[in-house]
């Protein structure tokens, strides 16, 4: 397992660096500089050009991000002219990740509960109603959703506030909103996962042999059903405090996501190159915890013992 | 069946709890006006005065010499303070470090009077010296500094000096190198050839005219500049205190953190929690202290214009800008009152907008007709009543408000250089111009749009608008990074572009149409219009100037060089207890220097 | 025991009748191929074939629809008619009713319905003398009220009033106005409890014009939202396509062949999937001109990963199964497991995939035109309609229901239809 970890990990980093060079690679196939502003004068761009050595060749500037980047430099932004992309994003990730963590919290809790009972009510109220949550959830972007919420909860009601402010409660409409999409994607995953276990012979043997359906659906159903839901956990809490970029707007969160998409439009490179590689280490890392837990709860894995490939 | 049967009776307990909230409200029927019981006497607040207001983006920057956008320029205004400081009408000036100034017969001499008793929040007095410090800095290629350099005798030969021209000048080998050649050496420069440099640049810094003697700063301009004192205001103009600069630079945290920032204006940042918050307090050296009455300015820094909404419907804000579709909501004198809100600030924030064509590219737009066509068969009126509430129609370049000899430019030039929506005459155009080009039907025109929801909606309105003469305009939405490079590299047919002002003056507007300015996209290029603008900027006579920039304005009509649409109005409204807030259209956009706080009104809610 | 009479049963009762193999070896009941047996299977789910039929409803709506109101009324997608703007399928003549002027009251909350025909003020209190001012109608509402009418009530309220009393001043001077012109309709004041209601009545009628109302353009909706069902399903079913089968191949292979190729098609996946998505998007798009293409090409380079992953996800499941090994071991080549039994078992999963897929394309659709760059105006999506029906969804509700209702009906049919999909492709349930 150790050997495994390692070697995953050796990988992780190898990701990373290639991760890296394409990213390079796509922001000078972008055409345009980041200093295209109409309010800057022909003196004052080409000063800034040479102030941040974008007047290097291609090659060198590779070779200078690449040697900084090893000592964790990520350099300073060009948007935010001598702030430092680690600080920006020490400072901001927090907050980001304050979101992602209660919504992680909502889609897992909810999505599988009512995956589970919906597969367990197959074609009654139950499973009609969690395919109605699922529908919205998947039907309405969170776009529209988080105005509407925040207008009806914040504004015409007045029970929650409609920023972040810091406490408990604040978090609670951006995480249900940023959460929803989620709960309805675990949720569907779940129940299908379910039904397809529970059709399964080894569920009619253990029915055969007179164990309690409690039992079956605890150590056996559940166990085998959630394996499909534990691949996508990974990913979706990468995504879930990663992808809150319009919830960060809506509800005036300090996050990342608001940083990154502005500076993308504005080619900000030690910004973008600083947030997609903070992004990449995040997914990678997700992903690897996910692969080393899956290793740990699979039956199927255990009873062969391989997880090698 | 038993789930069926609870969700139906958590429905009723809904349903009866709703009932008992509403019938437990009083009757009103008897009420008698003056019964209102909450009519005795609430606590007199003695506390800080404390705003709560917002800032709509993280600054890019706070180090005022650096600075160029919206937001920056209002915390500037708050914790920076110029020669002068920008008054409560559009160009105004009133004191600021300077208690008064003097301008010379001919218009080209400044002599600004320092205050004794102007400091430095830790109580310093601010210098003659710390200006200069301030302007040298200014003056190393930085945004605005041509604010200095083409006004100032002397300063544009300071910026332009830089190593590579040093070394032209004591090695005559060096400008027979390559490019990359020369960085290198300018790279590699020795300790001695430094020092040299270093004393080569105060030599120049000595011809540069500005000079003081004991409380007097004097300033020697090119030409007659009737709106030099406003630029005075602007943050690129502000001291800078040497000591404490070199001290935070050498902590690396100049102008980047609350700790890093020196303030001799009405408030000091003293908390900056990037892109989440601001904390200032009423800085108690400030020598006009007072006469400032908020004593603490909570900024919540809230990108979405929406979240500012509602936040201030929701009272954690004393004030917020309005946007257009909401307009209609904040023109409802019943929802002003149920908010506890002023009615409606309007004021233009002198963005002018319109189109731009490509002049160069072999295309249609090449033509002066089927340009004209293009500008005639566009409703604005229809856009700002119908759709993009509350702007005002463009019938101009310069926009409506902005200052020009003696009243405003669009009085003085005329509200209307042609008529909105003709669409007869547009198709008369369109025609005139077809048989010159030797074709049938304009083939399709793509126009390049922004990504903003009105960017969109005020090109579909106008693409509509061309549809019925006929002309075929498709639409090509762009981030805007992507749009200034097609621009810059001339690759498009039409744009719609929009301008703001540097400073308060039309020829900001009118210079983006002379042949050789980098701005121009489209290369439009008209020798009487280049000839006058040159006029314009050396005459020293200001009604002289004035006459040249009207006739510059009306040629660009002629020719149909742009396509106006629409001259930005921006709108805010305040609580009813804060007064005395300053909006302007153009530097600190909103100003809190003259505003009051009722707080017991404010904690009563 | 009773007496039971056995038949004798002997030789010549029976006749042989010599072995007929042909008939032994024919197949009685027709053959069914896989998926005539699992259509056969899905028109038991009732369920699955309402989806399919509101599905169709949709897509033969996407198609004529347009067709259908260019003939009847005249509409096309894009013409503008700004005087018709923001109209809604059930339109009313009661007038918008606006406070000018307010010295007397003062209330808690404000709330009004989306055309200011019904004001609702909570918790009022009576607080001064003064005037009490109201405008009736909106000249630019003419296309509801017929006219371009507008009325104005005023009252003064003095120290002595009452609520009863200050209503009945304005009810008197409502009804004077009645009198003099009955095309006024009238104002309703009441108090309910402590909330004060003003209302104007109007007669109901059902657009014939704009069966679903305008846009703010003054738009056709329901041309529009069937010209945006064209764009959408064009975009989505093209893209999932190109996705699902990118993604088949691509996960099978890896999957299936495992080891170091695995291990590098899945690092490549990995790699690709944690470039942001914004930076391919910018790419594209600044390279392409806006446009149906680029989006779906957008689409399928940031969604292909995903259905690779799951799709080898499954296969590494399956190609351990005992019938996998059982048919390697009868001597089944790679082909032949791939095809026959590997893809149709992963079927379930894929085909869930792809039905969560085609509402995600939708919306990353909507996605790309919210931060600006989908498809582009006049054209409409149902993404398009339905953020910028959010954006005024306070205002005229319709114009984000509409769209919304369709799209999640898309949503539900695709869903739906889905699950039945999967029970009926799956090999596992066949009888």
């Amino acid at each position: 397992m150790l050997r495994y970890i390692l070697k995953r990990c050796l990988y992780a980093l190898i990701t990373l660096w290639v991760i890296a060079t394409i990213t390079f690679g796509l922001m000078k196939i972008l055409p345009g500089d980041p200093f295209n502003d109409p309010k800057l004068k022909p003196d004052v761009k080409a000063t800034l050009i040479k102030q941040y050595g974008l007047d290097k060749s291609i090659p060198e500037q590779y070779a200078l991000y690449m040697k900084n980047l090893m000592r964790g430099d990520l350099g300073t932004s060009l948007k935010f002219p001598g702030r430092s992309v680690t600080k920006m994003i020490q400072e901001s990730f927090p907050k980001s990740f304050a979101l992602g963590w209660r919504a992680m919290v909502i889609a897992v809790a909810f999505g599988l509960t009512f995956g589970i009972i919906a597969a367990l009510n197959h074609q009654k109220v139950f499973d009609y109603f969690t395919i109605f949550i699922a529908i919205i959830g998947i039907s309405v972007p969170s776009i529209v959703m988080g105005p509407i919420l925040v207008y009806t909860f914040g504004v015409n009601l007045g029970w929650l506030p409609v920023t972040v402010d810091g406490t408990q409660i604040s978090y609670l409409l951006p995480s249900l909103t940023l959460a929803l999409g989620s709960v309805a994607f675990i949720s569907r995953l779940m129940r299908t996962t379910t039904l397809e276990v529970l059709n399964q012979d080894y569920i009619v043997t253990a029915k055969s042999k007179g164990i309690t359906k409690r039992k079956i659906v605890w150590s056996h159903v559940i166990r085998n059903a959630i394996m499909p839901v534990v691949t996508v956990l990974g990913p979706l809490f990468a995504a879930l405090i990663t992808g809150s970029i319009v919830i960060e707007k809506i509800f005036a969160v300090a996050g990342l996501g608001e940083y990154f998409v502005s500076t993308i439009f504005l080619k900000d490179y030690p910004m973008i190159m600083g947030i997609t590689i903070f992004y990449a280490a995040l997914i990678i890392a997700s992903i690897l915890m996910i692969d080393i837990i899956y290793g740990f709860i699979d039956p199927k894995l255990r009873v062969t013992g391989r997880r090698g490939r | 069946m038993g789930s069926k049967k609870r969700w139906i009776l958590l429905l009723a307990v809904m349903m009866v709890l709703n009932l008992a909230l509403v019938g437990c409200r009083g009757n009103t029927d008897d009420q008698k006006i003056g019964d209102d019981p909450k009519d005795g006497v609430t606590d007199i607040y003695d506390g800080p005065k404390i705003l709560d207001y917002y800032s709509a983006a993280e600054p890019q920057t706070l180090d005022t010499q650096q600075m160029y956008g919206s937001p920056d320029m209002i915390l500037a205004n708050m914790f920076s303070e110029g020669l002068l400081r920008s008054g409560k009408a559009n160009g105004e000036t009133v004191p600021g470090v300077a208690e008064s100034f003097k301008v010379s017969d001919d218009g080209r001499v400044y002599t600004f009077k320092l205050r004794s008793d102007a400091k430095w929040m830790d109580g310093s007095p601010v210098t003659a010296e710390d200006f200069f410090f301030g302007w040298r800095l200014a003056l190393e290629h930085t945004p605005y500094s041509f604010l200095l350099s083409e006004y100032i005798i002397g300063a544009s030969e300071y910026e332009n000096y830089d190593q590579a021209t040093f070394l032209a000048e004591i090695d005559s080998t060096f400008k027979n190198l390559s490019e990359e050649q020369k960085d290198e050496r300018v790279e590699n420069m020795t300790e001695e050839e430094l020092t040299q440099y270093q004393a080569k640049r105060d030599e120049l810094w000595e011809e540069v005219k500005v000079s003081a003697s004991g409380s007097e700063i004097t300033v020697e301009l090119i030409s007659a500049t009737p709106y030099f004192p406003f630029l005075t205001t602007m943050p690129v103009f502000a001291p800078v205190k040497e000591t404490f600069y070199n001290e935070r630079k050498a902590k690396g945290d100049y102008s980047l953190e609350a700790s890093g920032l020196n303030s001799n204006g009405p408030w000091k940042i003293v908390e900056w929690r990037h892109n989440e918050n601001f904390k200032l307090e009423k800085n108690p050296h400030y020598w006009n202290r007072d006469n400032i009455n908020l004593d603490i300015l909570n900024l919540r820094i809230v990108n979405d214009v929406q979240t500012r909404t509602n936040l201030l419907k929701t009272g954690q804000l004393d004030g917020s800008a309005i946007q257009a579709k909401d307009i209609p909501e904040f023109t409802d004198i019943a929802v002003l009152e149920e908010y506890g809100l002023q009615t409606m600030v309007d004021m233009p924030d002198f963005a002018s907008f319109y189109i731009e064509f490509n002049h160069v590219e072999d295309t249609p737009m090449k033509n002066t007709n089927i340009r004209k066509a293009i500008m005639y068969a566009m409703d604005r009126e229809s856009f700002v009543t119908k759709i993009n509430l509350g702007d005002e129609p463009a019938l101009g370049f310069v926009p409506t408000m902005f200052p020009g000899y003696q009243k405003s430019f669009r009085e003085e030039s005329g509200m209307r250089l042609f008529e909105d929506n003709q669409k007869e005459k547009a198709k008369e155009y369109l025609a005139q111009g077809l048989k010159e080009l030797g074709l049938d039907k304009l083939p399709p025109i793509d126009m390049m749009i922004g990504e903003s929801d009105i960017a969109r909606k005020i090109a579909e309105k106008f693409q509509e608008d061309w549809a019925e003469i006929g002309i075929t305009v498709n639409l090509m939405p762009l981030p805007w990074s992507e749009q200034l490079t097609r621009l810059q590299k001339g690759d498009f047919h039409l744009a719609s572009s929009g301008w703001g002002p540097d400073y308060p003056d039309p020829m900001t507007f009118l210079e983006l149409f002379e042949s050789t300015n980098p701005n121009n996209s489209g290369k439009y290029s008209n020798p009487e219009v280049d000839r006058l603008i040159r006029a314009a900027k050396t005459e020293s006579n200001a009604k002289e100037r004035m006459e040249y920039m009207y006739q510059v304005e009306k040629l660009l009509f002629e020719d149909a060089a742009l396509a106006p649409q629409y001259y930005r109005i921006a709108h805010w409204t305040f609580k009813k207890y804060l007064t005395g807030v300053v909006n302007k259209g153009i530097g600190a956009t909103t100003d809190f220097y003259w505003a009051d706080i009722d707080m017991n009104a404010k904690l009563a809610k | 025991m009773d007496t039971v009479k056995y038949r004798e049963i002997n030789e010549e009762l029976f006749a042989h009748v010599g072995k007929n193999l042909e008939a032994a070896e024919a197949i009685k009941r027709p053959s069914l191929t896989y998926f005539q047996d699992a259509s056969r299977r899905l028109k038991k789910n009732k369920v699955a074939i309402f989806s399919l039929v509101i599905l169709s409803i949709l897509i033969i709506m996407s198609i004529i629809g347009p067709i259908l109101s260019a003939s009847i009324n005249g509409h096309t997608y894009r013409r503008q008619d700004l005087s018709q703007q923001n109209q809604t399928p059930i339109m009313s003549n009661a007038r918008s009713i606006m406070m000018t002027a307010n010295d007397v009251f003062s209330y808690k909350k404000y709330r009004y319905n989306f055309r200011k025909t019904k004001l609702i003020f909570t918790n009022v209190q009576l607080k001064s003398a003064g005037k009490i001012a109201l405008k009736v109608g909106n000249q630019t509402d003419e296309a509801w009220q017929g006219d371009r009418k507008e009325y104005h009530i005023a009252i003064e309220v003095v120290k002595s009033d009452t609520w009863s009393s200050i209503l009945q001043k304005l009810n008197n001077e409502s009804d004077a106005i009645l009198k003099e012109d009955p095309s006024f309709r009238g104002v309703n004041f009441e108090i309910k409890g402590s909330k004060l209601v003003v209302s104007t009545p109007g007669e109901r009628w059902i657009n014939k014009t704009y069966w679903f109302g305008t846009d703010e353009f003054g738009r056709d909706l329901f041309t529009r939202l069937w010209e945006g069902g064209r764009v959408s399903f064009a975009i989505a079913f093209l893209s999932v396509f190109i996705t699902s089968i990118f993604g088949i191949i691509y996960g099978g292979i890896s999957g299936y062949f495992g080891g170091r190729l695995d291990d590098l098609l899945m690092r490549f996946v990995e790699v690709l999937m944690t470039v942001p998505d914004m930076l391919y998007i910018i790419l594209l798009l600044t390279v392409m001109k806006p446009g149906f293409l680029p989006i779906i090409i957008v689409l399928t380079v940031t969604s292909w990963m995903g259905t690779a992953r799951i799709v080898r996800g499954e296969v590494m499941r399956l190609k351990h199964s005992e019938y996998v090994l059982a048919s390697k071991g009868l001597g089944a080549d790679s082909k032949r497991i791939i095809f026959k039994h590997l893809i149709p078992n992963t079927m379930g999963p894929i085909i869930v995939n792809m039905t969560m897929m085609i509402p995600r394309m939708i919306f990353a659709e909507a996605f790309l035109s919210f931060i600006g760059l989908g498809i582009p105006v006049p054209y409409a999506s149902w993404g398009v309609l339905a953020n910028q029906g959010a954006q005024i969804f306070r205002q005229f509700p319709h114009q984000l229901l509409i769209p919304g209702i369709t799209i999640s009906l898309t949503m539900l049919a695709f869903n739906l239809l889905g699950d039945g999909l999967r029970d009926a492709l799956d090999p596992r349930l066949r009888k």
